[in-house]
């Protein structure tokens, strides 16, 4: 499991946004994510697998393994979703 | 060869066919060095051409071309194409957004009967937007929309404003958050990723420089007195 080639993720106007470098001429398909959501986008770049995401949550925040497991396979929903994950 | 600068770079463009050279001629300079050479392939206008929704000529869709890599060569380097009708008085720059059709066109020309000694048109659809340090500026260029509108001037950008159709006209300042959510659907992405992170570090600039509202408004001189009164005292 890891993101696609192609997607930047920068901070705008505290904001963080994750843009598709696609060859369109539009910015359709990008995304805003929160603090969690960059987190989690940054460890998947970096080769996470779902139990580091998880740990890596706990560790980040005062959540519960619960909830973090929750958030974690949201996130992971969401992005096989829009379909920016590949094996 | 004749050389023209726009958003203050001097560029060598080298088309294939004469409808550029005249669409720029306003824009000529002589005597200067050249920053950067453009030029489209017959490969690129016949590509261009086959996309195009309307039928058109190999070279309008030329013209189309020199834009875009021009868009794309300066948006490193902080310089953003702004899809909008923007407007100068008081030596101040006003940009109008909004899906085509929505009437920013309209709205402008509300403004220059008005204030027609008040009021210029920069660039009725398309000018492009240049950071420096803490200060944007708009430049008019020649690729301006159907009416022809563009001026080869510029001024500071004094604000943003969002236009939708409403029945009553009010217009608010929107938040940083709502601005985001609105200005990419007005932007070209440039192609490649050093473009298109200098874009992202201009509109984070721009949301901090720049006030943007929406204003919701039906076509009538009290909406552009509105948007005046307000736009002019931002």
């Amino acid at each position: 499991m890891k993101i696609k080639e192609g997607f930047m993720l920068r901070e705008v106007a505290g904001f963080f946004l994750v843009v598709p470098l696609g060859a369109k001429a539009s910015f359709q398909g990008m995304m805003k994510l929160n603090a969690t959501g960059k987190l989690l986008w940054e460890r998947l770049t970096a080769g996470a697998d779902e139990a580091a995401l998880i740990a890596a949550l706990l560790e980040a925040y005062e959540v519960d393994e619960a909830t973090a497991k929750a958030d974690v396979a949201d996130f992971i929903a969401h992005l096989e979703r829009i379909e920016v994950l590949e094996d | 060869m004749p050389l023209y600068r726009i958003a203050d770079f001097v560029f060598d463009i080298e088309p294939l066919y004469d409808y550029t050279l005249s669409l720029c001629k306003d824009y000529e300079v002589t005597g200067e060095a050249a920053d950067f050479s453009v030029c489209a392939t017959l490969a690129e206008c016949e590509a261009e051409a086959a996309r195009a929704l309307t039928p058109t000529t190999l070279a309008y869709s030329e013209a189309l071309i020199v834009y875009r890599k021009i868009c794309d060569l300066l948006a490193p380097r902080g310089v953003i194409l702004l899809h909008g009708a923007t407007v100068k008085t008081g030596g101040r720059a006003y940009a109008f957004c909004a899906p085509s059709g929505t009437g920013k066109t309209t709205h402008i020309r509300l403004w220059l009967s008005l204030f027609p000694d008040r009021v210029t048109v920069l660039n009725g659809d398309k000018p492009l937007l240049r950071r420096e340090g803490e200060s944007f500026t708009v430049y008019g260029t020649p690729w301006c929309g159907k009416e022809g509108w563009n001026k080869n001037d510029k001024a500071p950008l004094s604000a943003i404003c969002f236009l939708e159709r409403g029945e009553k006209n009010a217009i608010r300042r929107l938040s940083k958050e709502e601005a985001l959510g609105r200005i990419f659907e007005q932007l070209l992405k440039p192609s490649g990723a050093l473009g298109i992170d200098g874009l992202l570090s201009t509109v984070d600039g721009l949301l901090s420089a720049v006030p943007m509202f929406l204003l919701s408004c039906n076509i009538s001189e009290e909406a552009a007195r509105l948007s005046y009164d307000t736009l002019t005292h931002a």
